[in-house]
């Protein structure tokens, strides 16, 4: 069967503004040409020419924008147990450290108390709970993101790791102590990268609405933590790039996971 | 009828559309409920596919693509879930119309149907 142009010139229209990606995508576009096509043999059954047939059947169905905006992606229930996950680990690992903090005020060794080797453990184990569902957004989602979404993954979780760690080890004292600078270096670098590839990952799926908007948020919120963190005000540096990531972590792995999963 | 009144329902009378002549494309859901209504359901036609492919991901109603005369269509039918679930939107509505005829032939001066 022909193609009609009036039609496909509106369906182009439709996939430049969809948010929806993937087999989803592909299959909205069918679904939409299909009706497209019945709609106009109606009209032509009820006495139209093809042009006006198809006129009609496109005013029926929406413009682009209003059409391709119903269509809002949604979370599935991975993304939001990975986002669950990810935010315990933030919560755990930040109070975990503060309590080691106050507990090992006097300079007690790790091991003097129970107390003190259950705040020292249940602070690393949080590193992996916030670790673990990254790692799993990035191999869920490698196929569509490209080398740039993956690369903002695992530049993200390296950050969000760093920061952590660097808390622990200068501020909360649990018992692992690198060189200050050398992870300050670490931290700036890594930073970097994790929005340099974020941009680029955002830019390419605008998963997300107002994206330049959400650019330039994010960036500045991380040249203002990676300020406080050169500034050797490691603790509230530490503290506010673990906000800063739960909340920009989970809204991108939300952006990730806002596919349906209907194919 | 007004579309805004229409809203809350539309899941409802997706629902039935469906169940109507299963299995259905997005097309022929739409024009069996402007057909069925005499017009009175005439709906945003670019506004369906969003809530049929929510029904679907709520598990309501399942899908797969057909062909048919070299034009390839996505089919609908209800899942067991989706009958019992329009069992009991069947059910509320029944309820609530009745509810309101009863109010509304209190009223001497009203002509109701």
């Amino acid at each position: 069967m022909a193609a009609n142009p009036l039609i496909e010139e509106h369906l182009v229209k439709i996939g430049a503004e969809l948010r929806v990606r993937g087999r989803y995508r592909d299959r909205v576009l069918a679904e939409i040409r299909a009706h497209l096509e019945d709609a106009t043999d109606a009209a032509i059954a009820r006495g139209l020419a093809q042009p006006e047939a198809s006129e009609l059947a496109i005013a029926e169905v929406g413009t682009a924008s209003a059409v391709s905006g119903r269509f809002t992606p949604q979370a599935t229930g991975f993304t939001r147990f990975s986002i669950g996950m990810a935010t315990l680990g933030v919560i755990l690992a930040t109070a975990s450290s503060r309590a080691a903090n106050e507990l090992h005020a006097d300079g007690a060794p790790l091991g003097s108390s129970a107390l003190y080797t259950i705040v020292w453990a249940v602070g690393w184990v949080s590193l992996l709970l916030l670790a673990s569902p990254m790692v799993a957004l990035f191999v869920r989602h490698r196929g569509r993101l490209g080398r740039s979404g993956a690369l903002s993954i695992v530049a993200l979780s390296a950050s969000a790791l760093a920061a952590l760690g660097f808390h622990f080890a200068n501020d909360g004292s649990l018992g692992w102590g690198p060189d200050a600078d050398l992870w300050r270096r670490v931290l700036v670098v890594v930073g970097a990268v994790a929005t340099l590839a974020l941009a680029a990952m955002i830019r390419r799926t605008r998963l997300v609405s107002h994206w330049p908007l959400v650019l330039i948020g994010s960036g500045l919120a991380l040249v203002a933590v990676h300020y406080l963190i050169l500034r050797g005000q490691g603790g509230s540096a530490a503290v506010a790039g673990l906000l800063l990531l739960a909340v920009g972590g989970s809204a991108y792995a939300v952006a990730l996971g806002r596919e349906r999963p209907l194919a | 009828m007004k579309r805004d009144r229409v809203r809350g329902h539309l899941r409802t009378l997706l629902l039935a559309a469906v169940a109507a002549g299963e299995p259905q494309h997005g097309y022929a859901v739409i024009a069996s409920l402007r057909e069925v209504s005499n017009g009175v359901f005439s709906l945003n036609e670019g506004a369906v596919y969003p809530v049929l492919h929510q029904l679907e991901a709520d598990g309501l109603i399942s899908s797969r693509w057909d062909d048919a005369n070299g034009r390839r269509r996505r089919s609908y039918s209800l899942t067991d879930q989706g009958r019992e679930r329009l069992r009991n939107d069947a059910d509320d509505w029944l309820e609530f119309r009745n509810g309101v005829e009863t109010i509304l032939k209190e009223v001497p001066w009203l002509r109701t149907h």
